[in-house]
């Protein structure tokens, strides 16, 4: 859900997820952008280490409405992006109940590569929470911190390899097992699997 | 089911039916192309124009059959409208009821009407040009019914005149009558006299076989088809009907019927049936059976009866014979004595009824011994799928077994290799930033979600 024109009204504006992963996956940009419906997904083939790998990304909405079922897709993940609007400080406050809700619901993968962004960096002029808070943030609840634009494309390329290849760290480190885990599917270079899985 | 209705018939189960077959018709009693012809000539201004013009339409571009449907239709309508003063039914109202009916085409919207094309596409103009549709086809019909004379007469002065003269009659006549017994009556009559018009015309033009084809496109060819013994049959059946009905009540209005038949009639028919039908008041089966084809009636009729009777008897033989043979109880014992009068012929049957006993005894016993082989087999296949169960069951447990010790042995594998991970962990780590890719631990795909919101 993501609507950065300055204009709109709060209740329809997000922090942005949908438009990250569009800008991604299509290279493009949404100013207007629907709201997400329970979840959407986008998929694209990222290379870390030389290997192509494919990173499916289930966009979920940011409504309290619909997270009933947004709460299925912290377990299957391997990874996780935790948006706020830098324009928005109540969207940064909640990033804390979001942080929890995901460790409750984790549910034993506590391998969980968290990163935690803060988008629409190129309104620097309403800016709200300031970039040294966020870093502060991530820090303390052992995050990876970057502020991205989905406008700019400002650290869009970048946010979602590095948290892919953090879970790969974690794999080589053994910290994930590829056989049991969920969020992630071994087999190097494999890539019959197109579709995206439901959600344990 | 029913192809005569009583004088005292309900008026309205003799219009419905009437109705049904209309609505039942394979196609259109009005064809769409006359349908739209009429429609065109309807939209004229002047009433002389108009009339004219449907004329026309009806001379031109009717097939014979169906403008005899329509003209039978419009008569019958006719009739009902000229008891307005008690049956509330105007030409208009008439038309209502029948309308939708005789111009099918036009009220489905096949016939083009150049004002609501551009706008077929809105739901609300279409029920509006639905409306202007069927308003259309009512004042067609009322015109039709009102100007059945200018439109029809003209050119077929026998099938408009004597109807018209006869719904006149039989108005004058039975004004006293209840209402309802009126309008059926007149109803059942006109349908009557459709028939005989219709063989009356068979016979005019000698051309039966041709007749008979039109069948669908004529409300009553299907019953009086001359080729058909069914329908042979029908006539016969209908003027013993009819003639033990004028037996209870003679009605004026079957004779004076007749009579219009009989002069209707050419010169070249039976003189003795025509004498016969001013003696007394017959029948119009009688009369109609007495044209069918130049067969005299008594022929036919007697042979048919005493055919059935012949084959009724025979019928009963054949169940006396089956009670001998395959009667068994009581019941069938008596029944059979009440039929079998001698002795001799007791004797008989008492022979055969002995033979079928030993037959049906030696047929027990064989179903008996086919029925134990079954069961012995049966007995032995249930034992084998028993046995097989007993063994699949064994394996399954032992099977199950197996996969519980694999399973223990692997899970001691792995907590050994992710203490021996753990280990090199941390060198790892401290080893570069840089990724090695490893293809054995490299993952295919990664599943990464985005959170966030207020």
């Amino acid at each position: 859900s993501c609507a950065s024109s300055p204009s709109s009204p709060d209740s329809i504006i997000g922090v942005g997820k949908s438009c990250l992963l569009l800008q991604f996956t299509d290279k493009r940009f949404q100013p207007v952008h629907d709201l997400t419906i329970g979840v959407e997904f986008g998929q694209r083939m990222v290379t870390i280490g030389k290997k192509k790998i494919k990173l499916q990304i289930w966009d979920t909405a940011g409504q309290e409405a619909f997270r009933s079922i947004t709460k299925s897709y912290y377990r299957s993940a391997a990874a996780a992006l935790l948006v706020y609007d830098i324009t928005r400080r109540e969207t940064f406050n909640h990033v804390a109940s979001w942080l929890e809700e995901m460790r409750e619901q984790a549910d034993g993968n506590n391998n969980i590569t968290i990163m935690l962004v803060g988008n629409k960096s190129d309104l620097a002029q309403r800016r709200a929470v300031s970039t040294e808070e966020g870093e502060q943030f991530a820090k303390e609840n052992g995050l990876a911190f970057m502020e991205t634009s989905a406008r700019t494309r400002h650290n869009v390329e970048e946010a979602f390899p590095q948290s892919s290849s953090m879970v790969c760290q974690k794999i080589q480190e053994g910290a994930i097992d590829l056989s049991k885990s969920s969020g992630v599917t071994p087999g190097g270079d494999d890539f019959s699997r197109l579709e995206p899985l439901p959600p344990s | 089911g029913r192809t005569e209705f009583a004088p005292d018939e309900d008026a309205h189960v003799v219009g419905d039916c009437v109705k049904h077959v209309l609505r039942e018709l394979p196609s259109s009693p009005v064809p769409a192309s006359c349908c739209t012809a009429l429609l065109e000539a309807f939209r004229l201004e002047s009433k002389e124009s108009r009339i004219n013009s449907m004329r026309a339409a009806m001379s031109e571009t009717f097939p014979e059959p169906n403008r005899r449907l329509l003209q039978r239709i419009l008569r019958m309508m006719h009739t009902v409208a000229s008891h307005t003063t008690e049956n509330r039914m105007t030409p208009s109202a008439v038309a209502a009821c029948m309308a939708p009916l005789l111009l099918r085409p036009l009220l489905a919207g096949e016939c083009e009407m150049e004002d609501d094309i551009d706008m077929s596409d809105d739901s609300s103009a279409q029920l509006i040009a639905a409306a202007n549709a069927a308003n259309n086809a009512q004042c067609i019909v009322t015109t039709l019914l009102e100007e059945y004379e200018s439109i029809f007469d003209d050119e077929h002065p026998r099938c408009s005149l004597s109807p018209d003269s006869r719904i006149q009659d039989s108005g004058s006549e039975e004004s006293t009558d209840d209402e309802t017994v009126d309008a059926k009556d007149n109803g059942f009559h006109d349908a009557e006299n459709d028939v005989d018009q219709e063989l009356d015309e068979r016979i005019l033009s000698g051309n039966l076989s041709e007749s008979s084809a039109r069948t669908g496109a004529d409300l009553y060819d299907y019953q009086v088809d001359p080729g058909d013994s069914d329908a042979e049959r029908f006539v016969t059946d209908k003027a013993l009907e009819a003639k033990s009905d004028l037996k209870d009540a003679p009605h004026s209005h079957l004779n004076q019927n007749g009579t219009i038949n009989v002069q209707r009639l050419p010169n070249g028919n039976d003189p003795t049936n025509l004498a016969s039908s001013h003696e007394s008041p017959l029948s119009m089966g009688e009369i109609l059976s007495s044209l069918d084809a130049g067969v005299p009636l008594p022929g036919p009729g007697a042979e048919r009866s005493a055919d059935r009777q012949s084959i009724k008897s025979n019928e009963t033989q054949l169940h006396v014979k089956r009670s001998n043979i395959w009667g068994r109880s009581n019941a069938r014992k008596s029944q059979q004595s009440e039929f079998v009068d001698s002795s001799g012929e007791e004797e008989l049957a008492i022979q055969r009824l002995e033979i079928a006993k030993n037959d049906l005894q030696i047929r027990i016993a064989k179903e008996t011994r086919g029925n134990a082989i079954l069961q012995a087999s049966l007995e032995r296949r249930k034992q084998a799928l028993h046995e097989r169960r007993l063994v699949l069951e064994q394996d399954v447990s032992r099977l199950q077994e197996q996969l519980q010790a694999e399973r223990d042995l692997r899970a001691a594998l792995e907590v050994g290799l992710s203490m021996s991970s753990g280990q090199f962990s941390g060198s790892r780590a401290m080893d570069s930033k840089v990724l090695k890719c490893e293809s054995s631990s490299w993952p295919a795909v990664i599943i990464l979600s985005v959170f966030g919101g207020v």
